[in-house]
C-alpha cells in the first residue's frame, strides 16, 4: 500500500497525519520509519502524530538525547533520532527492544538503518518519506510494508 | 556537626560521555571527560559513544583515574552521586549500576541526581584545587540571599528556563517546543559545510565576520526579523527570530533551522555564477560563510536574550545562573555581560568549558549540597530517562 500527498502548510500536513493515524492498528507494535532531509519536517510530523495520540507534552527533537519516551494509555510512543549516530551506535541501540505491547516507535533518519533491519520484526511497518518541493511545499509518501 | 565540605565521587553517563569526578564541597578535585582533548592527551583516544558496552568498557578506568587525580583515597569518600536522568536509558543504567556497587562496597550513601540540576548548579563549581575552599554553609547562605534566581540551561539536548525559589526548589518557566539551541547550531554548521559538531566553528566564523555586518532586529506585525548587511559587499540577508511574541517563555529553533536552510539555498544559486573560491560542498564562498554564521548566531542567541529579558521583567531575579554547552558561546557571553550591566543583575557562568558540556563534576556539586543538607532519597532507585527538574522528590 502506498499513498502520496502534497501539503502546503501545517493544516494540510495535519490532515495527512489524521488519515495516517486513523489507519494505525494497535494489536501489534507500529514501527514508523521517517525519511527526509534536514528541516523537511520529520519532527513536525511526529509532533502532530503525538497530539493525535493525546500526548500533551511538547515533542522535542531527540537528535541529541537520541530517544524520548511518552506515555499513552497502555503503551508508549518512542521517538528516536539517528541523525548524529554512527553504525556502531545504531546497532547498540537495539531498536527492536522498544517494539513491545502496542508501542509506537517513530525513527527519524531511518535511511541510516540497514535495509534488512526490519525484515524479521513482528510489527506493522510504515515508511514515511518527506520530499521538499519548495520552502513551503512537501510531498509525503506513506508506504505500508508490513 | 554537618560536614560542610564533603568529599563526593560523582558519575554521569547520561548520553555519550562516560564522566567521573571528585569534588569537595563545590571545589573540583578532578573532572574527567574521556571525549575531550585533554583526556586524549593524557590517557589516549576515546570516541564518544552512547553504547552500553562502550560505557561499561570505560567506566572503571575513568573512576580510578578521577580518584587518582583528586589525590583522595577511596576510603575517604563521604558519598557517591550519580545521574538518575534525564538521559538515554541504556547509558544511564551503566553509571547507576556502578555507583550502587561502589556505594555498597564502601558502605557510603548513594545520592541520585537530576542531570539538569547538575547543569543548573554548574556555575557554583570552583575549578582549581588552590581556590579558596568554600564551605557549603556559605554557598547555601549566598543562594538564599540571592533568591529568586533564574537558571538558563542551553545545550545540544536542552533549552530551558528554570526558576529557583529556594535551595532545591525548582519550577520550569519555559523550554524549547522543538529543537534545542545547541542542536540548531550543529545543524546550521552542517548546512554550511563546517562539519560536526560544528556549533563552535559557526561561533569562530561569526566572531571573524561580525565586525563587517550591520545588524538590525525589526518587529513586523507578528514576526521579528533580523536583517544583516555586509558593509563591504553590500549583500543583504534576513532571518526570523521565532517565539518572541508568543506570550510565554518557551523557545523554538525548528523554524530558524528551516529558514536558514532556504537562505543558504537562495545564496548558493546566485553565488556560483558570480564568485571564485567557492566551497565545493555548499557552493558558498568563505566571506558568505562568515556572513551567514553571523546571521545564524545572532538570530539564535537573540532569541535567548529576548526571552531572558522577558523573564527578568516577570521574576525580578537577583541572580542568573547559566549552564550547558552553549554557555561557552562568546557572543552569548558578551550579550549576557551587557544585559547584566544594564539590569544590574549578577550573572554566573561555569568557570570552564568542561563544566558546560555533560560532566560529572556538576553532578558532584549537586550531590555535595544534597549530602550537606541531608536532602536526598535513601531508597532504591532506577534510571529516569525523562526526569524533569521540577519533578525531583
Amino acid at each position: 500500500m502506498s499513498n502520496t500527498f502534497i501539503v502546503k502548510n501545517i493544516e494540510e500536513l495535519s490532515k495527512v497525519v489524521d488519515k495516517f493515524s486513523a489507519d494505525l492498528k494497535f494489536d501489534k507494535p507500529n514501527l514508523i520509519l521517517l525519511k527526509g532531509d534536514l528541516g523537511s519536517g520529520k519532527t513536525t510530523f511526529t509532533s502532530i502524530l503525538a497530539k493525535k495520540l493525546m500526548i500533551q507534552e511538547p515533542i522535542q527533537s531527540p537528535s541529541y538525547n537520541i530517544a524520548y519516551e511518552y506515555d499513552m494509555n497502555d503503551s508508549k510512543l518512542i521517538h528516536i533520532d539517528l541523525w548524529r549516530l554512527d553504525k556502531k551506535d545504531i546497532a547498540s541501540l537495539k531498536i527492536s527492544d522498544y517494539l513491545t505491547d502496542s508501542n509506537i516507535l517513530v525513527v527519524e533518519w531511518a535511511e541510516k538503518l540497514d535495509d534488512q533491519y526490519s525484515k524479521n520484526l513482528d510489527c506493522y511497518i510504515w515508511e514515511v518519506i518527506i520530499h521538499e518541493k519548495s520552502q513551503k511545499e512537501r510531498q509525503i509518501i506513506i508506504n505500508k510494508s508490513k | 556537626m554537618k560536614n560542610s565540605r564533603p568529599t563526593i565521587l560523582a558519575i554521569d553517563t547520561s548520553c555519550d560521555e562516560t564522566s567521573a569526578a571528585v569534588v569537595q564541597g563545590v571545589n573540583i578535585l578532578a573532572n574527567l571527560l574521556p571525549s575531550q582533548n585533554e583526556y586524549h592527551e593524557k590517557y589516549g583516544g576515546v570516541v564518544p559513544s552512547l553504547a552500553k558496552f562502550a560505557h561499561q568498557e570505560r567506566i572503571d578506568n575513568v573512576i580510578a583515574q578521577a580518584i587518582n587525580e583528586s589525590g583522595v583515597e577511596k576510603e575517604k569518600l563521604d558519598a557517591i552521586a550519580v545521574t538518575q536522568g534525564p538521559g538515554l536509558a541504556i547509558a544511564l543504567e551503566v553509571g547507576i549500576k556502578k555507583a550502587k556497587e561502589m556505594a555498597q562496597e564502601l558502605k557510603i550513601p548513594l545520592i541520585p541526581i537530576n542531570h539538569m540540576e547538575g547543569h543548573l548548579l554548574s556555575s557554583l563549581a570552583k575549578l582549581s584545587k588552590n581556590d579558596f575552599e568554600e564551605s557549603l554553609e556559605n554557598v547555601e547562605k549566598e543562594i538564599k540571599s540571592n533568591l529568586p534566581i533564574i537558571g538558563l540551561l542551553v545545550s545540544g539536548g536542552h533549552t530551558e528556563l528554570i526558576l529557583v525559589t529556594d535551595l532545591f526548589e525548582y519550577e520550569k518557566l519555559g523550554q524549547t517546543l522543538d529543537d534545542s539551541c545547541g542542536e540548531a547550531f550543529d545543524k546550521a554548521a552542517r548546512m554550511l559545510g563546517l562539519g560536526f559538531p560544528g556549533g563552535p566553528e559557526i561561533s569562530r566564523q561569526a566572531e571573524q565576520g561580525r565586525g563587517d555586518m550591520i545588524l538590525q532586529i525589526m518587529r513586523m506585525s507578528n514576526n521579528t526579523i533580523l536583517t544583516g548587511i555586509n558593509k563591504t559587499s553590500g549583500k543583504k540577508y534576513e532571518l526570523p527570530i521565532p517565539m518572541i511574541h508568543s506570550g510565554n517563555l518557551n523557545f523554538s529553533y525548528s523554524g530558524l533551522k528551516t529558514a536558514f536552510k532556504y537562505l543558504i539555498n537562495s545564496i548558493a544559486d546566485s553565488d556560483i555564477t558570480l564568485e571564485k573560491e567557492l566551497r565545493k560542498d555548499t557552493g558558498l564562498n568563505e566571506a558568505t560563510v562568515k556572513d551567514l554564521s553571523v546571521m545564524f548566531e545572532t538570530a539564535a542567541i537573540q532569541q535567548i536574550i529576548l526571552k531572558l529579558n522577558k523573564t527578568i521583567e516577570k521574576i525580578m531575579p537577583k541572580e542568573i545562573w547559566i549552564g550547558g554547552g552553549v554557555a561557552a558561546n562568546p557572543y552569548l557571553r558578551e550579550q549576557l555581560t551587557i544585559l547584566s550591566q544594564g539590569k544590574k543583575i549578577n550573572i554566573r557562568l561555569p568557570e570552564s568549558k568542561n563544566l558546560t558540556t555533560d560532566n560529572a563534576a556538576m553532578i558532584g556539586v549537586a550531590g555535595s549540597l544534597r549530602f550537606f543538607k541531608d536532602n536526598f532519597s535513601r531508597s532504591d532507585f532506577d534510571r529516569l530517562p525523562r526526569y524533569s527538574i521540577d519533578k525531583i522528590s
